[in-house]
């Protein structure tokens, strides 16, 4: 099977393949920022020297992916020594950081990230591999479209030699999730809702039989908790993330730690907000559904111990207009949505071939080796 | 007259009608301005409410009034221009060939045009100006994505002109039992 896929998430670019050997799905993940460098005569010796991934532009150097986080890390000083001039070091760039690509803002940027991501998925194995990327759905409570971040991507690795799928995010994760309904006339598959909480958007769709009926995203997610716990604990955002990411338990809050009190009002506003938004547009589809429904949640949010409890009692406390089946977390949060975008472009493959071998079976003359003509 | 002293030990600016008093210093506003200016400043109710000034002799006005059909040039000319700022995008520039036009078109040679009235005209247009919401220009007329589509080839000639240097391939991670295939050949 010659297929992939690409999550372009907020903070991290995730590539799925399929290893031939295990017919198991594997995942190579790639930092979404850069940092620029100064620019003096030995900079690209040093960074060659160091072998930190970057990009050149002009006179000035780009340190790409993962690298840029390292050093961001490295060279940040907490705290002040009166005793030391202190030189400040350049921004992190991301510019995905509210959740899409925007050409009018960042092009030089943009140019950089599609560097990062032509690193990372390289050439396509076969001519017109598919590969299948998602797109955020169109923001509920913020003025931007995802047409030029959808347009961009897909006029990108189309010029990389792939044939190109889109698929929304949340959509990804029921094709890797599977949830399943249960009708009149028995198992539907493929039907089901499905929240992502990324980092910049949390993106929530629901399905019935493959088909999305509501795709949407809303902008408060990952970065929108830190944000605000930073603000109201007092500290760093930078330093916030990192507490969130290795010591944060939903399930053990401390509520005389500032830093844990601010982050778990933070995670329950987040998803009200996310489930209140999902009732709206539930109300308003024409079809009312009312078979239970499962809720799969996924997304580098989603993975901090403790959240599928919190969202089951944000749920709990909720007046919803659906029926609810069964609550779960993706069998792999943080891979969920590539290994959704891989399956869709595996499917792609499999349409191809059969066609193509239904076409041979049809005009069995064109296979044929045309018969010598004697003269 | 309109005199007024500084009682602090700083200088102050009345801006909306560019006036400076040193520190301590008296000066008589209506040599800067003229006096409905004076009355209409905000800078200066506010700054002799916060008492940095005060006002020392305030008698009648030694300038002459304009007469009421140059005031109403003043005024039409305001209004036309404040009317519909956002329609005509107006900039500084763009204001001040407008005022120069009407200017010369309604007021005839012989008129007293008082400074003063001109200025406060224009302060008033500058501030209209800033309220206009500049920062969502017009989106231009065609499909978006016709137009992202030319976005996206002005990045691509962008990145033709970026070199990468060392190339890293992040670790692969494996998962297990996904059951890809099966799903791949469901979702037929």
């Amino acid at each position: 099977m010659c297929a992939c896929s690409l999550d372009v998430g907020t903070m991290f670019l995730v590539k799925g393949e399929l290893d031939p050997a295990s017919d198991e799905p594997e995942f190579t993940v790639e930092r979404n920022c850069f940092l620029q460098s100064a620019s003096t005569d030995d900079t690209e010796a040093t960074l060659k020297e160091n072998n930190w991934s970057y990009a050149k532009h002009g006179d000035n150097f780009y340190i790409l992916g993962e690298d840029s986080i390292k050093l961001k890390n490295l060279l940040t000083i907490s705290g002040k020594d009166e005793n030391i001039v202190v030189t400040k070091i350049g921004e992190l760039r991301r510019p995905m950081q509210h959740g899409i690509l925007n050409t009018g803002e960042e092009k030089l940027s943009v140019a950089i990230i599609q560097k990062l991501i032509a690193n990372l998925v390289g050439s396509p194995r076969l001519p017109n591999e598919v590969i299948c990327f998602c797109a955020p759905g169109d923001p509920v409570d913020r003025d931007l479209t995802v047409i030029f971040h959808r347009t961009m991507l897909t006029n990108f690795l189309k010029s990389l030699g792939y044939q190109v799928e889109c698929i929304p995010e949340a959509l990804a994760i029921i094709f890797s999730q599977r949830p399943v309904a249960e009708d009149a006339d028995g198992e539907a598959p493929f039907s089901g809702i499905a929240f992502s909480f990324g980092s910049g958007m949390c993106n929530v769709c629901f399905a019935f039989k493959k088909m999305p009926l509501i795709n949407f995203s809303v902008a408060q997610s990952g970065d929108f908790i830190d944000r605000e716990s930073a603000k109201v604990a007092g500290v760093d955002v930078a330093a916030m993330t990192r507490y969130k990411e290795n010591n944060f338990d939903l399930d053990k809050v401390d509520y005389s730690d500032m830093r844990q009190a601010a982050l778990d009002i933070f995670y329950q506003n987040m998803i009200e907000n996310a489930l209140n938004n999902f009732s709206e547009k539930f109300n308003q589809l024409d079809n009312q559904i009312d078979v239970p429904l499962e809720i799969v949640v996924a997304g580098g949010t989603a993975s901090v111990p403790g959240f599928l409890s919190k969202f089951k009692s944000v749920l709990s406390g909720l007046d919803l207009p659906f029926k609810i089946k069964d609550v779960r977390l993706a069998d792999d949060p943080f891979y969920a949505v590539s290994h959704g975008c891989l399956i869709k472009a595996m499917s792609i493959e499999n349409k191809s071939k059969t066609s193509k071998s239904e076409n041979a079976a049809k005009n069995p003359e064109e296979k044929r080796t045309p018969k010598t003509k004697l003269i | 007259m309109y005199v007024v002293r500084n009682l602090t030990k700083h200088t102050i600016i009345l801006s909306d009608i560019r006036a400076e008093i040193g520190p301590g210093k008296m000066l008589d506003l209506e040599k800067v301005a003229h006096r409905e200016a004076i009355e209409r400043s905000a800078d200066l109710r506010a700054a002799k409410k916060s008492s940095r000034l005060r006002l020392i002799g305030n008698d009648v006005a030694s300038k002459p009034k304009l007469k009421p059909a140059e005031t109403s040039v003043i005024n039409q000319i305001t209004e036309r221009i404040i009317e519909k700022p956002s329609e005509n995008n107006l900039d500084e520039e763009k204001l001040e060939a407008i005022m120069r036009k009407i200017l010369s078109e309604q007021i005839q040679p012989s008129a007293a045009v008082n400074t003063d009235q001109i200025l406060d005209a224009v302060i008033a247009l500058k501030k209209q100006l800033a309220t206009t919401d500049k920062s969502s220009p017009d989106m231009p007329n065609i499909d978006p994505t016709q137009f992202a589509d030319l976005q996206s080839k002005a990045v691509e000639k962008l990145s033709e002109t970026i070199e990468t240097g060392v190339k890293k391939t992040p670790k692969k991670v494996k998962l297990k039992n996904t059951k890809s295939s099966d799903l791949a050949n469901e979702l037929d």
